[in-house]
């Protein structure tokens, strides 16, 4: 067989030749990769006039967020005798029925979901790639206990449990864990991050299942690399691009989704500055004084807006399959 | 088709299996337990009472001995009493069940109805100006958080307009048009995010089918347009979105405790948020089971429809 010689040869050459083998990269020239990368994708953002709108957005969020307590004209704290002041130059967004000022609530309120959702998501990453890694790349594998051998499912096993995980809805999930172990941040940070690792799970056990087929994979098995090496540091670097669309869409979910709970009563307690519980607040003037409803809520939306834009723009990007004609 | 529908049937086993485990055993964390929370908060529970009360409520026995106890009641329809009305919790969730099947209907049924010519249309006029008023619209919809559209909808056309009440519900059996205003703004706003996706979803398919060939030979040999259109790749292109509107329609079930709340909905979402607050787990249990059940079967029943109408999907 021809090919089966070619690969003799090849493998022979791996093993044998000091010459070919790649040298590690040093760090300087993975930041710089990584710079060239990073400034690549910016390029192709910058093409697509949502994806740019939706990249801006987030920017400028997270600007407000790192800059709150610059950008707060007022302590959102303080409360003043001027109550349900309207719109002025003083008070931009108005003054909310205990006299503080609403524009520094939003801009402290942006801070707290920013921080939440995006400490949430890198939680549900972490947890939740290497399980998915795992479960994509080990499928059943072989363990010794006390000197005899078993045979361990692992991934039928892991997929199960995601499944159970998914089967539970979601704001169930969230209500029942909050209402038992209290709405403080740490909580809701665990929570939120927690809920998300089944999908994350499923979505590296995808693509590390394609990816393991790929002939890089067979040549680290010839050079003799080790599972777990080729795993973490082959396999998963080139799985991701729909990792860090997933992320970006899930920091906007997750937003929605603390607002939501704070606008239930659970999560953020007044006096907190939170979208949700200020729009919780704001239910009750709402015959008397609407204005209360709407920034709080339009704050959230156009934050929302920017990183769904900014996820399906990645997406164009990085997953070419994926692409919405 | 039926050895992969038994199979799937016999994975649904450890699935619930698991969730049961989940909402029996997340109420053992609650500190002090359910006997702290019949207490008010300003009197001290007697030792002697708490055995008592224990003992009545099979608290002393070791807890495995609970939650297979519980399960084995759950399975023949029993899931206990309410700890505070002492009503039974099936007789509680059955009374609220028909509200919130009314109102997840109601949704999908305008969420289709919306999502299925606004995505054709838009596929048909693509990059038009119908076309990013459609894609703009489902990115509305994408995007704003149901709780705050549920407010801005009340402060518009109850608060503003008063055209719609903001609350309240009227079974639709008993009365079916004048439950209709009672639905307008709960179904639309329930429905926006289905709706939003549907539209996506069936612009896209819509265009996939028209760049196939079998489009170009219809179109080649002279049918019309429409027949094209009508009677070919719309039925293609549906596919994805039924299977979407499905999936979605089993996530709302959750989605309504929120949509519920807001509009004081006499339905499931409601029952568990009002009860959540007061832990009353039998009923949260009961309702939470309720729900997730519904979410597994609507899933698989997806799946399955999928499978027979698309016979290429794989059967693995």
């Amino acid at each position: 067989m021809a090919s089966d010689s070619v690969a003799r040869d090849v493998s022979s050459r791996l093993l044998n030749q000091e010459d070919i083998r790649v040298e590690a990269p040093t760090l300087v020239t993975r930041l710089r990769r990584t710079g060239a990368y990073l400034k690549d994708m910016a390029g192709e953002l910058w093409k697509s006039k949502l994806a740019s709108c939706g990249a801006f957005i987030v920017l400028v969020m997270i600007l407000v967020a790192i800059f709150a307590d610059v950008l707060a004209r007022h302590d959102p704290f303080s409360m003043t005798d001027a109550a349900l002041a309207p719109v002025s130059w003083e008070h931009w967004f108005g003054t909310d029925p205990y006299g503080r000022d609403i524009w520094s609530r939003v801009v402290h309120g942006a801070r707290r979901a920013m921080v939440i959702s995006a400490s949430a998501v890198l939680l549900g990453i972490l947890l939740g790639v290497p399980l998915g890694a795992v479960s994509g790349y080990y499928g059943t594998t072989t363990v010794h206990v006390a000197g005899r051998q078993v045979r361990v499912p692992l991934d039928n096993i892991i997929m199960r449990l995601v499944d159970a995980w998914l089967a539970i809805p979601g704001i169930l999930f969230f209500l029942l864990v909050v209402a038992i172990f209290g709405g403080s941040d740490l909580v809701l940070i665990m929570t939120l991050g927690v809920a998300q690792v089944p999908l994350l799970a499923r979505l590296v056990r995808g693509s590390v299942l394609s990816e393991k087929t790929k002939e890089y994979v067979e040549a680290s098995h010839i050079i003799g690399d080790s599972n777990l090496n080729i795993t973490f540091r082959q396999i998963l670097p080139n799985c991701l691009s729909p990792i860090i669309v997933q992320a970006s869409v899930s920091v906007g979910f997750l937003i929605i989704v603390e607002a939501a709970l704070a606008f239930l009563g659970l999560g953020a307690q007044p006096p907190t500055p939170a979208w949700g519980a200020d729009l919780n607040e704001a239910k009750n003037f709402m015959e008397t004084y609407p204005l209360l409803t709407i920034f709080p809520g339009l704050a959230l939306s156009l934050t929302v807006l920017g990183f769904n834009l900014f996820g399906d723009g990645l997406r164009d990007i990085l997953d070419p399959r994926q692409v919405e004609q | 088709m039926l050895a992969y529908t038994v199979r799937r049937l016999l994975n649904l086993i450890p699935i619930l299996f698991l969730v049961t485990a989940f909402l029996f055993f997340i109420f053992r964390f609650l500190p002090g337990g359910p006997i702290e929370m019949m207490v008010p908060p300003d009197e001290v529970l007697d030792e002697e009472v708490r055995l008592i009360l224990e003992k009545e409520l099979g608290l002393d026995r070791p807890i495995l001995v609970q939650y297979f106890d519980w399960l084995w009641r759950a399975l023949q329809g029993d899931f206990g009493e309410s700890i505070y009305s002492q009503l039974p919790v099936g007789s509680l969730i059955m009374e609220r069940f028909p509200a919130t099947l009314y109102l997840a209907l109601a949704a999908v049924v305008l969420a289709i109805a919306v999502a299925i010519p606004m995505g054709t249309i838009a596929a048909l006029r693509r990059n038009t100006m119908t076309d990013y008023v459609a894609m703009g619209t489902s990115v509305f919809g994408l995007t704003v958080p149901n709780f705050w559209l549920a407010l801005m909808m009340i402060l518009l056309f109850s608060l503003g307009l008063r055209w719609l009440p903001s609350m309240g519900y009227v079974d639709p059996t008993q009365d079916f048009f004048g439950s209709l205003k009672h639905f307008i703004m709960p179904a639309i706003v329930l429905a926006a995010y289905p709706c939003a996706v549907a539209t996506r979803m069936t612009r896209s398919s819509m265009l996939d089918e028209l760049n196939k060939d079998y489009v170009y030979t219809a179109r080649s040999q002279g049918l019309p347009e429409w027949k094209i259109i009508f009677k070919y790749t719309l039925k293609n292109a549906l596919i994805p979105t039924i299977t979407i509107v499905g999936l979605l329609f089993a996530r709302q079930l959750g989605g309504t405790i929120i949509i519920e709340s807001i509009f004081g909905w006499p339905g499931v979402g409601l029952l568990i948020f009002e009860h959540i607050n007061a832990r009353d787990f039998p009923v949260v249990q009961g309702a939470g089971l309720l729900l997730a059940i519904f979410f597994v079967g609507i899933n698989l029943a997806v799946d399955l429809m999928y499978r027979l109408v698309n016979p290429r999907v794989e059967l693995s």
